[in-house]
C-alpha cells in the first residue's frame, strides 16, 4: 500500500493550502518568534542591570546610564542607521502607510540598544522594542512567504501580540493591544491570526519562565468606595498622563537645540538621568521591582516622597527618551501609575481616615490603568493588561471606571495618544476604512477621465457645435493648435446660452468664450487637497495637467464611484 | 468545485471594469482573491464571481460566445428609405383616409398589426400635426412598433395635395412614413430626413415626383453631406 502510494504520489491526498490557513501557521511562527526576542531581552537586561549594580558602589556610578544612552545612540544611528523612536509609532507608520513594510534589521536593532539604554539605568521601558521586534519579524515572515499587503499587516499584528504576550504573560492584553493600537481594526481576518499568535508569545514564555504572574497577586476586597474614589484616580492620572506626554515631547524640542552629535545628547540626558537616580533610586531602569513593592504594599517612602517620585520618574524618561535614549514608555507609565496610585491612596486617606479603601496595592494597580489608557488611550488594552498581570478579577469595577475617566479626559486635552500624535500631525494616520486611507489608496492615475475632446482657440462656434455633438461630457480643453500647449477650458454650463444663438455661430470663436484662468491638478497633488479646492470653489471637475498638456479631467461623479467600489473593497473581508 | 482561471492582467481589468492601476493595487494589498505572477493572474472562478458579487464590481467572465444580438450596422437614411419603398398616387382627400392608404399599402406590417397603425398614428396626428413644412409630412407613431426589426421610411406622394393642418398651412404633397424599433433609432432618422426636407432644391426635386431610383441616389447625396 506505501509502497504504491509512494510511486504515485499524486494518490497522496493534497493539502490545499488556503490563505486562512497560511495566516494561522505564519502566526504561530511570529508568535514563537517574537516571543523569544522578548525573553531574550528580559534575560539580557536581568544581566545587564546585575552587572550595573556591582558598578553602583563607585562615585562615577551616575554616568553609567549616560554611557549606555550614548552607546545605543552610537548603535541606532551610525551601525543599524535607524532613528531613535520609541517604536511603537514606526510600526503604526508602516501599517498605515506601507502595508507593514519593515526592516529586518529592526527585527534586533532595538532589542540591543533599548538593552544598553535600560540595562545600564536608563529610564525606558522594553515593551516598545520588542513589539517592533516582533512586529519586523512578521513582516519578514511574510516577506518570505510573499504575503500581500493584508496579510503582511495582520502578521505585524501576530508579531507585536506575541512580544506583549510573552512580555507580560498576558495573551489577551496583547490581543487587545494590537487591535486597539496598532491595526485599529477588528475583523475576523485579523482577531484568528493575531490571537494565536498571542497564545504561542505566551506559551514561549510560560516553557523558558514558568507560568509566573508578572506582578505576584494579592486578594482584594474592593468595595462601593473604591469604584467611586477610582473617579478621582482617574482624574489624577490623566493629569500625570497629559504631563509625561508633554514632558516627552518639550524634551525633544528642548535637545533639539543642543548642537551635539546625537550621542553626546544621549549622553547628557543618561547623566542626568543618573544625578536623579542618586536621590531617587527607583526612577531608574525600567522600574519593575517598584511596582512589585508597591502592588504588595511593601513601599516605605511616605505620602510626600510617592508624590515627588512621580515628577522625578516623569523627569527621568523624558531625559532618557527625549534626549535620544533607546526605549518605549510603557513600563515608565507602569511605574508612574502606580506611584500616582500610591500617592492617590495615602493622601485620600490621610485627609479623611474614615473612608473603608481596600489598600494602596491596589490603587497603585489601577493607576498603571489610568495612565496606560491616558497615554496610549486605549482603555480596553488598560483593563486586560492589567487585569492579566496581577492575576486578579476583583479589582474589574474600579479598573474600568479609572480607564476611562482618564482616557476620556485625557482625550480631550490630548486629542491623539502619544504614539500616534506625530503620525496625526504629519496626516500619516490612515485606519482601515476611514475617508483619509481611500483617498490615500486611489491614485489620480485610477481616476483620470480621458475621453474630453479638445479644441483650438480659433474655432468658430460653429465648429465648436459640431464638437459638443460628438461629445459626452461637458468640458472642453483648449490647446495650442501647434504646441498643443493647455491654454483654457470651455465648460459647456457657462456657454449654453450662446449655443443655440445660430447668429453668433459664425461670429464667436472659442478664444473668445474660453475659460483662461482654470484651476489645475499636477500629478503628485494630494486628493483630499483637490477635494477641499472643488469643495472650496464649488467645482465638479478639475482638469489634470502636466507639463502644460491636457491630461484629463477629475470628476467628482468619477471619484464617487470609485471611491465607493474602494471603501467596500477595504471594509468588507476577503475570504 | 473551484475551477482555477488564468488571465492576462488587463484582461481581468477589462472584465471587472476596473483600471489597471486599482487592479494591481488591490492584488499587491490583497484585497481581491487573485493571486499575480508576472504579467498573468490566477484566480479561483466561483471566489472571484462571489467576491464581485459582494463588492458591487461587474464581472464578466464568461467566455463570448456567438452573440445573439443585432448585427449592429450604421442607421442610415437610404437603408431606410431603400427597406421602405416608394408609393405613387397615394388616394384620399383628408387626413384620416390618407392614413388608412398609408397602413393598407405600408410593407413590412403584419396584416393584423394594420388597425393598430392606423390608431397609432391617427393619434400622433391628433397630438399636433407632422406636416413639417414645404408640404412634406412625417407621419409616425409615438411609440416605437415592437413588430418592426429593421428601421424602414415609407415614402408617398399623393395624387392631390391635403390640408394636413401643417405648420406653415401649405397642403401636404409627399410623407414620409417612419417605423423604427426603438426611440433612439427613431430620432436619428427624423433628424436626417429633417435636415434634407429643410433644403429647398430637395423640396424642388420632390415636386418633380421623381422615380425611386433617382430619389434614392438624390438621398444619398444628401446623406453624404451630413
Amino acid at each position: 500500500m506505501l509502497k504504491r502510494l509512494c510511486k504515485r504520489p499524486s494518490a497522496l491526498p493534497r493539502i490545499q493550502l488556503d490563505d486562512r490557513l497560511i495566516l494561522m501557521l505564519a502566526g504561530v511562527m511570529v508568535g514563537i518568534a517574537s516571543g523569544l526576542a522578548a525573553l531574550v531581552l528580559n534575560r539580557s537586561l536581568e544581566a545587564m542591570l546585575e552587572f550595573v549594580h556591582s558598578l553602583r558602589g563607585h562615585s562615577w556610578a551616575f554616568m553609567l546610564p549616560g554611557a549606555g544612552a550614548a552607546a545605543s545612540a552610537i548603535f541606532l544611528d551610525y551601525i543599524m542607521k535607524e532613528g531613535a523612536g520609541h517604536g511603537v509609532p514606526e510600526v503604526i507608520y508602516s501599517v498605515s502607510r506601507y502595508g507593514g513594510l519593515l526592516r529586518l534589521r529592526s527585527s534586533i536593532s532595538r532589542l540591543i540598544s533599548s538593552c544598553l539604554t535600560i540595562g545600564s539605568g536608563g529610564s525606558a521601558g522594553p515593551e516598545a522594542p520588542v513589539v517592533m521586534s516582533g512586529a519586523a519579524i512578521g513582516s519578514n515572515i511574510a516577506k518570505l512567504f510573499k504575503l500581500n499587503d493584508r496579510q503582511r499587516v495582520t502578521l505585524v499584528g501576530c508579531g507585536a501580540a506575541g512580544a506583549i504576550a510573552s512580555i507580560f504573560n498576558a495573551p489577551i492584553a496583547g490581543l487587545v493591544f494590537v487591535l486597539e493600537v496598532v491595526l485599529g481594526e477588528w475583523s475576523t481576518v485579523n482577531i484568528v491570526p493575531v490571537a494565536i499568535a498571542a497564545v504561542a508569545g505566551t506559551e514561549v514564555s510560560r516553557f523558558f519562565n514558568g507560568n509566573q504572574i508578572a506582578f505576584s497577586h494579592v486578594s482584594f476586597n474592593i468595595g462601593v468606595a473604591d469604584t467611586v474614589a477610582a473617579v478621582g484616580l482617574g482624574l489624577a492620572t490623566a493629569i500625570f498622563s497629559i504631563l509625561l506626554t508633554r514632558a516627552l515631547r518639550s524634551m525633544h524640542h528642548v535637545s533639539a537645540k543642543v548642537k551635539f552629535p546625537v550621542w553626546g545628547r544621549a549622553a547628557i540626558g543618561g547623566c542626568l538621568v543618573g544625578l536623579l537616580g542618586l536621590l531617587f533610586p527607583d526612577v531608574q531602569g525600567e522600574g519593575y521591582h517598584a511596582i512589585r513593592e508597591m502592588i504588595v504594599g511593601d513601599y516605605s517612602g511616605a505620602f510626600q516622597v510617592a508624590a515627588i517620585a512621580i515628577f522625578a520618574k516623569i523627569l527621568a524618561t523624558s531625559f532618557t527618551l527625549g534626549w535620544g535614549g533607546s526605549g518605549g514608555i510603557f513600563a515608565p507609565s507602569l511605574v508612574v501609575g502606580s506611584f500616582t496610585g500610591l500617592a492617590f491612596y495615602r493622601g485620600v486617606t490621610f485627609l479623611w481616615p474614615s473612608i473603608p479603601l481596600v489598600g494602596e496595592g491596589c490603587f497603585a494597580l489601577l493607576g498603571m490603568a489610568g495612565l496606560i489608557s491616558g497615554i496610549l488611550q486605549a482603555p480596553l488594552t488598560a483593563i486586560f493588561l492589567i487585569v492579566q498581570i496581577t492575576g486578579g478579577y476583583e479589582v474589574i469595577l474600579p479598573l474600568i471606571v479609572v480607564s476611562v475617566v482618564s482616557t476620556t479626559i485625557s482625550h480631550y486635552f490630548e486629542p491623539a495618544s502619544f504614539y500616534m500624535k506625530d503620525l496625526v500631525d504629519r496626516g500619516q494616520l490612515l485606519r482601515p476604512g476611514t475617508d483619509a486611507r481611500v483617498l490615500n489608496d486611489l491614485s489620480l492615475g485610477e481616476l483620470i477621465e480621458k475621453d474630453c475632446l479638445a479644441v483650438t482657440p480659433h474655432m468658430t462656434l460653429r465648429e465648436f457645435v459640431m464638437v459638443v455633438k460628438r461629445s459626452a461630457r461637458n468640458h472642453f480643453p483648449v490647446e495650442d493648435p501647434e504646441t498643443r500647449a493647455f491654454l483654457g477650458m470651455v465648460d459647456l454650463n457657462k456657454v449654453r446660452p450662446y449655443l443655440f444663438d445660430t447668429i453668433m455661430y459664425d461670429a464667436v470663436v472659442v478664444e473668445q468664450i474660453m475659460d483662461r484662468d482654470v484651476l489645475s491638478i499636477a500629478y503628485g497633488d494630494e486628493l483630499s487637497h483637490i477635494l477641499n479646492i472643488m469643495d472650496a470653489k464649488g467645482l465638479f471637475s478639475m482638469p489634470l495637467v502636466v507639463n502644460r498638456r491636457f491630461v484629463g479631467m477629475i470628476s467628482k461623479a468619477t471619484l464617487l464611484d470609485k471611491y465607493r467600489k474602494e471603501l467596500m473593497v477595504q471594509t468588507t473581508d476577503n475570504p | 468545485m473551484v475551477t482555477d482561471m488564468k488571465l492576462r492582467l488587463d484582461e481581468l481589468a477589462k472584465a471587472l471594469d476596473l483600471q489597471r492601476d486599482t487592479l494591481d493595487r488591490w492584488i499587491r494589498q490583497g484585497r481581491i482573491p487573485v493571486k499575480k505572477s508576472g504579467m498573468e493572474c490566477s484566480f479561483g472562478y466561483d471566489t472571484l464571481k462571489n467576491w464581485a458579487g459582494k463588492h458591487n464590481t461587474p464581472c464578466v467572465l464568461e467566455v463570448p460566445g456567438p452573440s445573439n444580438e443585432r448585427p449592429l450596422e450604421a442607421i442610415t437614411l437610404l437603408g431606410a428609405l431603400t427597406r421602405g419603398g416608394v408609393v405613387y398616387d397615394l388616394e384620399g382627400g383628408d387626413v384620416p383616409s390618407i392614413l388608412r392608404g398609408i397602413t393598407d399599402v405600408v410593407r413590412g406590417v403584419a396584416d393584423g398589426e394594420r388597425e393598430t397603425l392606423y390608431r397609432l398614428l391617427m393619434e400622433r396626428e391628433g397630438l399636433v400635426s407632422t406636416g413639417v413644412g414645404n408640404g412634406v409630412a412625417l407621419p409616425h407613431p409615438r411609440t416605437p412598433m415592437a413588430t418592426c426589426a429593421l428601421p424602414a421610411i415609407t415614402t408617398f406622394f399623393l395624387k392631390h395635395p391635403v390640408d394636413y393642418s401643417a405648420v406653415d398651412d401649405l397642403p401636404v404633397r409627399v410623407l414620409f412614413l417612419i417605423l423604427s424599433p426603438d426611440v433612439g433609432i427613431h430620432l436619428q432618422l427624423l433628424s436626417k430626413i429633417s435636415f434634407c426636407v429643410r433644403e429647398s432644391s430637395f423640396i424642388r426635386f420632390l415636386e418633380g415626383m421623381p422615380s425611386e431610383a433617382d430619389l434614392l441616389s438624390k438621398v444619398a447625396e444628401f446623406e453624404a453631406r451630413l
